[in-house]
């Protein structure tokens, strides 16, 4: 069969005026081709019903996109600025602004960075804890994800239920940390406080009430076969471009790349427990989609571990003795942790100074590699650097390469099966 | 030139029986008094213009057009089935919906609070806009949705008794998206403009498929009238004859009133409101309520061609409204069912709703046709 | 110990798509006769806030020793140093600024701090969300006839349900934790 022949109209387009006027990251000379080719410069953003505070600057050729700028920044707040003059306590809820759902996930990294500059070592109890908390972080950021994604596709039932099981989630945050969001719970050396046995039965049923809808929810939106149309073959990256544009997380594990940091450089209690790294060959859209719907079964398989080894466990020793300092333990006697750190907050964390030195981190955050480094002059109690490239920031460009070639209404899909989150690749 | 006695003569020879309203009613007391309701139109009767007035509402053509299956029903009609879509998607989706006004009857009256708070809020035309049409093309389109209603018939209430009813409401239910292409044209934004070129396209989509499954039903009915059509299905109705060409025409309703997954002209992620993305107020209120008019109509005729359309038990009193019920209860059963697709779709990209309109449908509706061909060749070599 | 799950997205092929379409049809039906409902319906219904829910701060004047700890540890420079008239300095909170995060709380070693399980404020200007010791001490209150709360409502999963449990509303919404 013979291509169709191509016919332009010359229709009056101007190139937005925004271009100049506002100093957009655009190659020089963008506009003048736009006008005289037949090609349009559209502006996604930076309020759109389809984007978060990011602007998407996008060339398309009819109804196909030939290329997507980002124009990233509106929600950027300076946050590893703000690092350098607080005191490194001080740091934990700032760490976790920028991913709010994610919160335990990033403040994890933030401390494991500490504790690996002070050499703290955390007591067993306190590793389970975080893990459990971690990927109860997760289950809520996977369906918060799931969520805009099919308000993207207009499919509100499938933005409500993940939105409402998120809400158990936040219920257990709550009952443990004291916040649905922004825990602000895990500290260097352990955590502040403990969890009792009916909270712990209060997450495990929780878990098991989600695996339950989760099921509905996956026959009602991940398996509905307009989903699947809208998603399948969209905007597929294959493994060596995924390696090559630097993509993280799912979204690499989505191409066929079996990397993830909690299997890599386990931390925590991850090496001690049972888990399987999930795993797809197609790159495309669909798939990213699908390996974080199997994570959640695979993070509630992880949580009721935890749960079962927490409850085998006797309460209290959640910080570390390490970070109790003064009274060292005496030869041949265990060093005995803190049961909670109530009253001894400042004392224990208020003057934490770290050696001099940089000190990195890698943490499997829900949507990907999450990287903190640390620089200390080795004087103040504060960072004299603070590094944070989120997952975010990370897949950005393969975000942007892999909508080459789409049209122009996979965009909002494309956006949604990445789970981009303006504020938490702006920082 | 008629005189005044003639013309009301002749508006009263057309009228619309409906015992309740104008006939006398008897009542039977207990003590087997008899007692007389008199009618309303009696009334009316001797005072000069009202009489004239009160015929004019109850003769046929205008009683059709105005009341039943018209404006009236569909205003009936269109009230609780917006109240019924966001009750029924907040109940799928684990929530309340509408409440807060009238909580004791489940927020029933939110469609007429919505209504008034659009007719006083400003109404505004955008710098850019053709302004004469941009404010005359939502009047307009009660032209388009209030024709098809000429060649409609219920019962004994019609307009026009055509043999050619239902290609000539057809006809003019296509013209309404030439008002919607038109709305966005006058817009003149991007995104309205965006929006007409989906609409546009979606009706190259469905248009032929709609047309094919009636005209199947056209061929096995052996008639046009919507008056045959349904004598025919007194007994069974045209969605067993050919469920096909009912499956056809159900999905081609779904795509011209741009219902889920077919949402694709106003998808609110991407081309915000579609056409109508610059229009408030009351005009608002018009353009957002022509999808579910148009929806009222196409099930109006799928009830007509496939559920029997107005057959049902006659009741008395109402006479000739007692069709109009069964028609009315048909076509809400029918529009219940079209607004809960929202509540467990998706919306299908462009590309992909025009290759199922061409391809699959297509495929389904010529299958319809060959079902009602070899129906009517069975049925007129006498085999049944 | 981590494993690899390989997944494969479904292909599905006609009849496959019916299948599933009636499927999600099928959902969406039973979830319209018998939803599963969580809606807590806000300002008539509360939700049960769990003990230790760090909420808004009540304080304790007679503990308090004056150590100036917890506004040093207050991420969000949200705590202020007053002096009072006996000549030693209390805490005022400036609600603009605090973030909830009950370090202060954490960090008193004479147990000064309260939570509350309160948290729904509204202030009329940013002056008044300055708090002062005296506010702090009696902590905040809510006009008997502004409430309108009849229940408070805990989720509660029971037999793979999700229940919510009603209980009739207390007296007293602010409730002060130790």
């Amino acid at each position: 069969m013979s291509e169709m022949k191509e016919y332009s109209l010359p229709v009056p387009v101007k190139p937005p005026a925004e271009i100049k006027s506002l100093e957009l990251p655009v190659p020089p000379g963008l506009d003048e081709k736009a006008t005289k080719g037949d090609e349009i410069v559209l502006f996604v953003g930076p309020q759109h019903g389809g984007s978060g505070h990011m602007r998407l600057i996008v060339r398309v050729h009819g109804d196909v996109i030939r290329e997507v700028i980002p124009d990233p920044g509106f929600v950027h707040r300076g946050v590893e600025k703000l690092a350098e003059n607080k005191l490194y306590v001080q740091n934990i809820p700032l760490v976790e602004r920028p991913a709010i759902m994610d919160c335990v996930n990033f403040s994890l990294g933030y401390v494991r960075a500490i504790e690996q500059a002070l050499d703290i070592e955390v007591p067993e109890r306190a590793r389970y804890i975080r893990t459990m908390l971690a990927e109860i972080c997760r289950i809520g950021t996977h369906f918060y994800d799931a969520g805009i994604l099919s308000v993207f596709l207009g499919h509100t039932t499938g933005f409500m239920w993940p939105f409402a099981l998120r809400e158990l989630t936040c219920e257990a945050l709550m009952r443990v940390a004291g916040a649905r969001i922004t825990a602000s719970y895990v500290v260097p050396g352990g955590v502040r406080r403990d969890v009792d046995n009916s909270t712990l039965n209060y997450i495990y049923e929780a878990m098991t009430y989600i695996q339950r809808k989760a099921k509905d929810f996956e026959r009602i939106f991940v398996r509905n076969p307009v989903t699947i149309a809208r998603l399948k073959d969209v905007a597929a990256l294959s493994k060596k471009e995924a390696i090559k544009y630097g993509i993280v997380g799912p979204f690499l594990r989505a191409c066929g790349v079996e990397y993830d940091v909690r299997a890599v450089e386990p931390y925590d209690a991850y090496d001690e427990l049972t888990w399987d790294i999930v795993v797809a060959d197609e790159g495309d859209s669909y798939s990213r989609f699908l390996v974080r719907v199997n994570e959640i079964q695979q993070s509630i398989s992880i949580i009721n571990q935890c749960i079962k080894t927490l409850k085998d466990m006797p309460q209290g020793n959640i910080v570390s003795a390490d970070v109790a300092g003064k009274k060292k333990a005496k030869e041949g006697e265990e060093k005995k942790g803190l049961d909670t750190v109530n009253g001894a907050f400042f004392r224990l964390f208020g003057r934490l100074t770290l050696p001099a030195g940089e000190y990195t981190t890698l943490t499997e955050a829900a949507r990907g590699t999450l990287l903190y480094t640390i620089v200390s002059d080795g004087k103040s109690n504060v960072p004299y650097r603070l590094r944070i490239v989120t997952p975010g920031w990370y897949y950005l460009k393969g975000f942007m390469e892999s909508l080459k070639g789409c049209r122009l209404a996979d965009l909002q899909a494309v956006y949604g099966s990445f789970g981009y989150f303006p504020p938490e690749a702006d920082r | 030139m008629l005189s005044y006695n003639a013309l009301l003569e002749m508006f009263r020879q057309n009228s619309v029986g409906i015992p309740l309203i104008t006939r006398k009613v008897v009542l039977y007391h207990t003590a087997t008094k008899v007692a007389y309701i008199p009618p309303v139109t009696s009334l009316f009767a001797k005072i000069p213009i009202l009489n004239l007035i009160v015929a004019l509402l109850f003769w046929k053509p205008f009683f059709a057009v105005l009341f039943a299956p018209g404006l009236v029903c569909m205003l009936i009609a269109l009230l609780p089935i917006i109240w019924f879509e966001r009750k029924v998607t907040a109940r799928v989706q684990w929530r309340y919906g509408p409440l807060e006004i009238s909580r004791d009857i489940g927020g029933l009256i939110q469609p007429m609070a919505d209504g008034m708070r659009y007719f006083f809020q400003e109404v505004i035309t955008h710098r850019e806009a053709h302004r004469p049409y941009f404010l005359q093309f939502p009047l307009l389109t009660f032209l388009p949705v209030l024709l098809p209603i000429l060649v409609i018939p219920v019962g004994a209430i019609y307009a026009i008794n055509t043999p050619y009813s239902i290609p000539a409401a057809i006809a003019l239910i296509s013209l309404i998206p030439m008002i919607i292409v038109a709305i966005g044209w006058a817009s003149n934004s991007k995104y309205a403009y965006v929006g007409s070129l989906r609409e546009a396209f979606m009706y190259f989509s469905y248009e032929i498929i709609l047309i094919v499954a009636a005209m199947s039903m056209v061929i096995l009915y052996g008639s046009a009238n919507a008056i045959e059509i349904v004598r025919e299905q007194s007994v069974v109705p045209g969605v067993i004859l050919n469920p096909v060409a009912a499956l056809v025409f159900f999905i081609a309703i779904i795509m011209a009133t741009s219902r889920f997954p077919f949402e694709i002209p106003e998808a609110d992620p991407e081309v915000v409101f579609g056409p109508f993305v610059e229009y408030t107020g009351i005009i608002f209120g018009l353009v957002m309520t022509i999808a579910y008019e148009k929806l009222y109509l196409l099930c109006l005729l799928f009830s007509i061609l496939f559920l029997g359309g107005w057959n049902g038990p006659f009741i008395p009193p109402l006479g000739d409204l007692s069709p109009v019920l069964w028609l009315f209860l048909k076509t809400f059963a029918l529009m219940m069912i079209f607004v809960f697709f929202r509540t467990f779709y998706g919306r299908y990209r462009l590309d992909q709703a025009l290759k199922i309109g061409w391809s699959t449908l297509m495929g389904f509706a010529v299958v319809s046709l060959g079902i009602s061909l070899g129906l009517g060749v069975i049925n007129i070599a006498g085999w049944l | 110990m981590a494993g690899v799950k390989k997944i494969k997205p479904p292909s599905p092929d006609f009849l496959e798509t019916i299948k599933l379409h009636l499927d999600a049809f099928g959902v969406g039906l039973r979830e319209a006769v018998k939803p599963s409902r969580m809606t807590v319906q806000y300002p008539r219904e509360l939700r049960k806030r769990p003990k230790g829910f760090r909420g808004m701060l009540v304080f304790d004047i007679s503990k308090c020793i004056s150590c100036f700890q917890c506004a040093f540890v207050c991420p969000a420079n949200a705590i202020h140093m007053k002096k009072a008239p006996n000549g030693k300095y209390y805490p005022c909170v400036d609600y603009a600024k605090c973030i909830f995060c009950h370090f202060c709380r954490d960090t008193c070693s004479k147990g000064a701090w309260k939570t509350t399980n309160f948290m729904d404020v509204a202030f009329k200007s940013v002056d008044e969300m300055l708090l002062t010791t005296e506010k702090l001490v009696n902590g905040p209150e809510i006009p008997e006839e502004e409430r309108e709360d009849e229940y408070v409502v805990e989720y509660e999963i029971r037999g793979g349900k999700l229940v919510l449990k009603k209980e009739t509303s207390p007296d007293r919404i602010v409730e002060v934790e130790d």
